[in-house]
């Protein structure tokens, strides 16, 4: 712990997190959030977004990891990276193979039930959106039509 | 950096998170946009998530998945004041949302578009629990919802061999299919503009009429009428 006069004598840990993360050039990283398990290979961990549908992970070499932190919060373990921006991330999807036919051969519609109501739907509509917005640093991206919420 | 974790956005967007808009409540409720005063707040805390989420995170084009919270997200952009304000204050610059023609920003390049499954995963990081189901549109089907198709009249019905009933897009694409006992209602919902899921035709229950139209809501084959 040390005195700063510069902080107006605010008491300075160099252990902290935000020094550890300035020490570690963590500028140049993006957050991201999960539960960190083995790799598939050597020198990688695998991030899982949740603990609900373990499904979906990513792999990340260790040496792209700038910084980790435990999100006390969780009280599962959930922890921050800081993963730097040009890390190359690995994405791994667990899928049914008729779910991945499905999709992939283009076939129309498969079945689904509700309501003890027999029907067909087209897969993946959920990703159809009624419009997007993103922003950069100076500005934000108009909502767009291209995302409409119509059927193609 | 470019994400913000949950416990950040906490205390970073607890102000935008906050902001709270007795103007926009009333005038939702008395226009009928919404049922009651309870279910505009609830679409309207949505509408500020989602506007803190896309600040948060720019690296990802985030998509509006809910029409619900998308008019009220318009009904907010009326007041023009109070939206510029609102956004200049709690992001610094204001998030538009254009009609169908606007022209694309210069020297913005687009990112990638997000997946719902990639939105459902920011939200809960986020906000530390899942999207609720005001996000899920068909969820808020009841006999007495009105129902919206703005295809009415261009579609068409076509006897599948499995001894269902297909919906056919203008094109004739099959975009949906149900068994025999639910063609009267189906032919209703094709040639019809706008009805309440109580008006259904034919021989189905009140649970199937239900999730009929709730899953043709789901698949962006009608709309929920404001």
């Amino acid at each position: 712990m040390v005195e700063n006069s510069a902080t107006g004598g605010v008491r300075q840990d160099n252990d902290s997190l935000v020094a550890r993360l300035l020490e570690a050039g963590s500028e140049d990283a993006v957050t991201l959030t999960g539960y960190v398990g083995p790799g598939s290979r050597e020198g990688y961990v695998r991030l899982f977004p949740g603990l609900t549908d373990m499904s979906k992970s990513i792999e990340i070499a260790q040496s792209d990891i700038v910084e980790s932190v435990e999100l006390p919060k969780s009280g599962l373990g959930a922890i921050a990276l800081w993963v730097r921006r040009d890390a190359e991330l690995h994405h791994h999807v667990v899928e049914r193979a008729e779910s991945y036919a499905a999709r992939t051969t283009g076939r129309a519609l498969e079945p689904a039930r509700r309501g003890e109501l027999r029907m067909m739907v087209r897969s993946h509509v959920r990703d159809v959106c009624t419009c997007e917005i993103y922003c950069d640093g100076t500005g934000c991206m108009p909502c767009t039509s291209n995302c409409l919420a119509r059927a193609q | 950096m470019t994400t913000t974790t949950e416990p950040v956005a906490a205390e970073v967007w607890r102000d935008a998170l906050a902001f709270q808009a007795p103007f926009l409540i009333e005038k939702l409720t008395r226009d009928h946009v919404v049922e009651s005063a309870e279910e505009a707040e609830a679409l309207f805390r949505e509408v500020k998530r989602y506007l803190v989420l896309a600040a948060a995170d720019h690296t990802v084009a985030w998509a509006m998945y809910s029409l619900r919270i998308d008019q009220v997200w318009h009904q907010f952009i009326l007041f023009t004041r109070q939206y510029i304000d609102y956004c200049l204050e709690n992001f610094g610059r204001y998030i538009q949302h254009a009609p169908s023609t606007a022209p694309p920003v210069e020297n913005l390049a687009p990112p990638t578009r997000s997946t719902f499954d990639q939105f459902a995963d920011a939200y809960e990081r986020l906000f530390g629990e899942p999207l609720p189901d005001l996000w899920f549109d068909e969820r808020g089907v009841t006999l007495d919802r009105r129902l919206v198709n703005t295809r009415a009249g261009t579609l068409s019905l076509r006897d599948s061999d499995d001894d269902m009933v297909e919906l056919l897009g203008e094109d004739g694409r099959p975009l949906f299919a149900v068994e025999q006992v639910g063609r009267n209602a189906l032919d209703f919902i094709s040639r019809t503009g706008t009805f309440f899921v109580r008006e259904l035709p034919g021989e189905l229950l009140d649970v199937q009429k239900i999730a009929l139209t709730s899953t043709l809501v789901e698949h962006k084959l009608l709309d929920l009428a404001s």
